[in-house]
């Protein structure tokens, strides 16, 4: 065998290995995606089926005008209003989240007072609780509060993040100081400054921090059904799972479900991939 | 500019008199309240409360260490640590060899494929658990499930070399096998983001390097072990032990995959807990247990964080 021919055929295996990682990485997402347009037999056939055996968008609209409530989804629930509740959930979080976050950013980036080393400890100590062992108590904090099954009891817990406020302290530290001296030559406050140099200029960071927030929130899945059960409240991806029961599945409504879902994301995805790519680089890093 | 030595003194003067506390105070005071309120107050109450009883409403009994003592004693909760180390035993290696190999194919890439191998990589990571979930219980079914049908066509040549005939697996329900299509689901959904974090190592060490080793005649494999393989170290590191602490919490995943049924072989730590916290009336244990798991994912995170901090000083 000459070089040549060996070469070639690492190159074969190479390629083929790859063809094969990367076609089963990106079968999934295909299969979700055709299988929403699938009729409702489809689901139940016992033969193999790439595609639909009749492409149909039925399971799409039928999500929104059936009348699936009390049949498959709670009483008075609909995917409409779960798709309003979860947007109006996150995003409420996420103007919350990008304003306490990053003013305690700039807090800690430029701003000096007695003690400040402490408050800085106290807050990055809960950085390292993991998330769900704090969900118990908090749900039980949350249920005193009287906050159960409310929009705030849904909102408030996931706004402090202080992973976040470590990432705008990062960026605010390489804001040049000369900046803030002439607006405070001028007489221009501590808080006037966050406002009118800070906020401005932290398009960047809050892209990236913002789009990981909202996601969080649109995907949350687990908090919701710990605290909620009032059908104007129920999330997005607390309600598709409605259409998994042990009574009978309903496939159409439950793949169509998922697939509308994770649409918003793909398209965030996609016009922010710079940002969202930077971001994980960042992840890493720090 | 003439005016700038008195406004200077001016400002300092203020400084001295002031400080910047008030203005801390104004723009710490949501961010403070709400961490207060949602993460540091219930730690230091669940504390508190774990060391209680609560044997009817409005009743109170110290008991100290005592629920401590029955959480470190329970199987059932030493089973579901042990099924989160199983996790991490199974999708750590595996999500570390996909993403090596899918990023050093990324960086044969030109430029253009290259953006968009970055994007396609990463759709799995926008999804929820729901969605993830939902597509390998669909792929994932005994009868009517994909997986079992192209293992069924890749059976078909052995079947007609007189083996016996391909039996559909019970995937989500085998308890010897349902575990593992949970981690595949889960390498899947997590394979993106340590895919680019590979990507952004590999593409971190110097061209140089490489050269260099071309021109002392080194081959391929020498080159991936005495070059890309020691130049990701902290790369490798980073992702291991992040990893290790993601996959030992994984849940929602095999919660829609399998359901609470498969109590005993998918469901880890938080599936213990979020089992403990529907089913027990007495919230004490749920919230002692969730105390010992934060502890012992908090050494974990702790020793990401040196990891972390040994390398800044490094470089």
């Amino acid at each position: 065998m000459t070089a040549a021919t060996r070469k070639k055929i690492s190159v074969i295996v190479f390629i083929a290995v790859a063809a094969i990682v990367v076609l089963s990485c990106i079968f999934p997402l295909f299969w979700l995606y055709t299988s929403g347009f699938k009729i409702p037999s489809d689901f139940l056939s016992y033969d193999f089926r790439l595609f639909p055996s009749q492409w149909t968008a039925d399971n799409y609209s039928g999500l929104i005008t059936d009348n699936l409530s009390g049949a498959y989804l709670p009483k008075y629930s609909s995917v409409v209003q779960s798709v309003y509740a979860t947007l109006t959930v996150a995003s409420v979080a996420l103007v919350l989240s990008l304003f306490t976050n990053s003013a305690a950013a700039y807090v800690f980036a430029r701003l000096n007072f007695k003690g400040k080393k402490i408050v800085w400890l106290y807050y990055a100590v809960t950085m390292f609780v993991p998330n769900m062992a704090v969900m118990i108590p908090c749900y039980q904090i949350v249920s005193s509060l009287g906050m159960l099954n409310t929009f705030w009891g849904l909102t408030l817990p996931g706004v402090p993040y202080v992973w976040s406020i470590f990432f705008y302290r990062q960026f605010y530290l390489s804001v040049p100081r000369s900046l803030e001296d002439a607006a405070r030559v001028d007489g221009c406050g501590r808080i006037r400054i966050y406002f009118r140099i800070f906020l401005p200029l932290s398009g960047t960071p809050f892209v990236i921090m913002g789009i990981s927030v909202f996601q969080g929130f649109w995907n949350s899945y687990i908090w919701p059904i710990m605290t909620v059960d009032n059908p104007m409240l129920m999330q997005l991806n607390q309600l598709i799972s409605y259409f998994k029961s042990s009574q009978g599945t309903q496939w159409h409504y439950l793949i169509a479900g998922s697939a509308l879902a994770s649409v918003p994301l793909i398209v965030l995805l996609v016009v922010f991939q710079k940002f969202i790519i930077q971001g994980v680089k960042i992840s890493g890093i720090k | 500019m003439q005016k700038t030595p008195t406004a200077i003194r001016f400002f300092s003067a203020r400084r001295i008199l002031k400080g910047d506390l008030i203005p801390s105070l104004v723009l710490l005071l949501p961010s403070f309240a709400l961490l207060t309120v949602f993460i540091a107050a219930p730690l230091g109450y669940s504390l508190v409360m774990s060391l209680f009883d609560t044997p009817a409403r409005n009743e109170l009994v110290f008991v100290g260490f005592n629920t401590y003592g029955h959480v470190l004693g329970d199987p059932a909760f030493w089973k579901a640590l042990l099924i989160g180390g199983r996790y991490a035993l199974v999708i750590v290696p595996s999500q570390i060899i996909i993403a090596f190999l899918l990023a050093s194919l990324a960086t044969k890439l030109r430029r253009r494929f290259g953006a968009f191998f970055k994007v396609a990589v990463y759709i799995p990571c926008v999804l929820s658990g729901v969605v993830v979930g939902v597509i390998f219980l669909s792929v994932f079914q005994e009868d009517t499930g994909v997986f079992n049908a192209i293992l069924s066509a890749l059976w078909k040549p052995f079947a007609l070399a007189g083996a016996k005939p391909f039996t559909p697996i019970a995937w989500l329900s085998d308890p010897s096998v349902d575990w593992l299509a949970c981690s595949v689901a889960v390498v899947w959904a997590g394979l993106g983001y340590t895919t680019l974090i590979m990507l952004g190592g590999l593409y971190d060490i110097p061209v140089d390097y490489y050269e260099a080793a071309t021109i002392d005649g080194a081959g391929k494999l020498a080159k991936l072990f005495h070059i890309t393989l020691p130049g990701l170290k902290n790369v490798f590191v980073y992702v291991l032990v992040s990893l290790i602490v993601s996959s030992v919490q994984v849940f929602e995943i095999p919660y829609i995959m399998t359901g609470k049924g498969q109590i005993g072989t998918t469901m880890g730590p938080i599936g213990f807990l979020f089992d403990k916290f529907n089913y027990d009336i007495n919230k004490t244990y749920a919230t002692v247990a969730s105390i010992v798991i934060a502890i012992i994912l908090a050494l974990l995170s702790s020793i990401i964080f040196r990891v972390i901090s040994s390398e800044k000083s490094e470089a």
